[in-house]
């Protein structure tokens, strides 16, 4: 009586062998098992049909393009995308410069805002 | 020395594996059009079988993506790896697909027998071809599982692992799976021999159908 277990593997290493390499001598993986040939020979030329039989097919380039598209390629141009790849120091430099122009920003608009105050209260008090 | 080359750090997106990928991919379709071309032709490929045509192919392949892309923010690995989970969304599109239209699959054999290999004689070309077409048929006989295990092993080339993954369902079980599946294509296209007295020439119909558990 064969053993399931025995069989089982059997075939499930005749396959992937196959689907691995077509020219494989299935024959020495045969060997390797405690399988009575004529019980195998029959199931083995089946996978070797279907191997011949199911071959994949290739969806079409323009397809696949088209739905890549679909897909990815309205990526946006973000911008944290294009900073995560920056190297480190220039990252720092880039985040040190934006702070340092926000108070480059803040602190000419207070100067201008201390300006107008200094040239509106000599005006109030010729009023 | 550039420092403005922007992509000097940027990691080779390819050479990444399926989780790394995933987890990039939350937030950089870059990397999601890394895995949509490791996949592409696999899921396109079991489709197609699964449909019978390339028009129905391209748009459950389609759906497949735009579905996998939207909810890629909520995947988490959980013992499904991402190829798993594409193909199972894969699975569900193509049997909503089979159940919307209410019908069969209508596959023109022809279209998927393999190319001819090279033989003496005509007459040799034709029982091959004879023989190949009986063995699609076979399949198309045996129940769901069992076809869905044969296009997932030798049209997407996967290993009995990763059947399991997506069948949700042991190495061991799969390898079990396998062997009785071989043993009714064998039984069915012996039967179907005796009956007509010619491989192949049988018609395919329901009554015919197993309905045999696995």
């Amino acid at each position: 009586m064969t053993n399931h277990n025995e069989l089982e593997n059997l075939l499930s290493a005749v396959t992937d062998a196959l689907l691995a390499d077509e020219r494989t001598n299935l024959d020495s993986i045969v060997k390797r098992y405690a399988v009575p040939r004529n019980e195998v020979e029959g199931l083995v030329g089946i996978v070797r049909k279907l191997h011949m039989t199911l071959v994949g097919a290739q969806p079409s380039r323009r397809f696949v393009n088209r739905l890549r598209n679909d897909l990815v390629g309205t990526q946006r141009a973000n911008i944290v995308n294009r900073v995560r790849y920056l190297p480190p120091r220039v990252q720092i430099a880039a985040g040190i410069a934006l702070v340092a122009g926000f108070v480059l920003l803040n602190r000419r608009r207070l100067v201008e805002d201390a300006r107008h105050e200094a040239q509106e209260i000599p005006l109030l008090q010729q009023q | 020395m550039n420092i403005f080359k922007r992509k000097s750090k940027q990691p080779d997106l390819t050479k990444l594996e399926d989780p790394e990928l995933v987890l990039l991919a939350k937030d950089d379709q870059a990397a999601f059009g890394v895995l949509y071309e490791r996949y592409i032709e696999k899921i396109y490929k079991y489709i197609y079988y699964r449909t019978g045509n390339h028009q129905d192919a391209e748009d459950l392949t389609a759906a497949v993506f735009h579905r996998a892309m939207a909810h890629i923010e909520n995947y988490t690995e959980r013992g499904v790896p991402f190829q798993a989970w594409l193909y199972r969304i894969a699975h569900n599109l193509v049997a909503n697909w089979h159940r919307d239209r209410g019908r069969r699959k209508i596959i023109p054999l022809e279209e998927f027998i393999g190319p001819d290999s090279h033989f003496e004689s005509p007459d040799m070309a034709t029982e091959d071809k004879e023989e190949r077409t009986a063995l699609l048929a076979a399949i198309a006989r045996l129940p769901e599982e069992r076809q869905q295990l044969l296009y997932l092993k030798f049209v997407s080339n996967l290993s009995n692992a990763d059947v399991g993954d997506i069948l949700e369902r042991t190495e061991g079980a799969i390898k079990s799976l396998y062997h009785r599946t071989l043993l009714a294509l064998r039984d069915d296209i012996e039967m179907q021999h005796t009956r007509v007295g010619a491989v192949g020439r049988a018609p395919v119909s329901n009554s015919d159908k197993r309905t045999e558990g696995n």
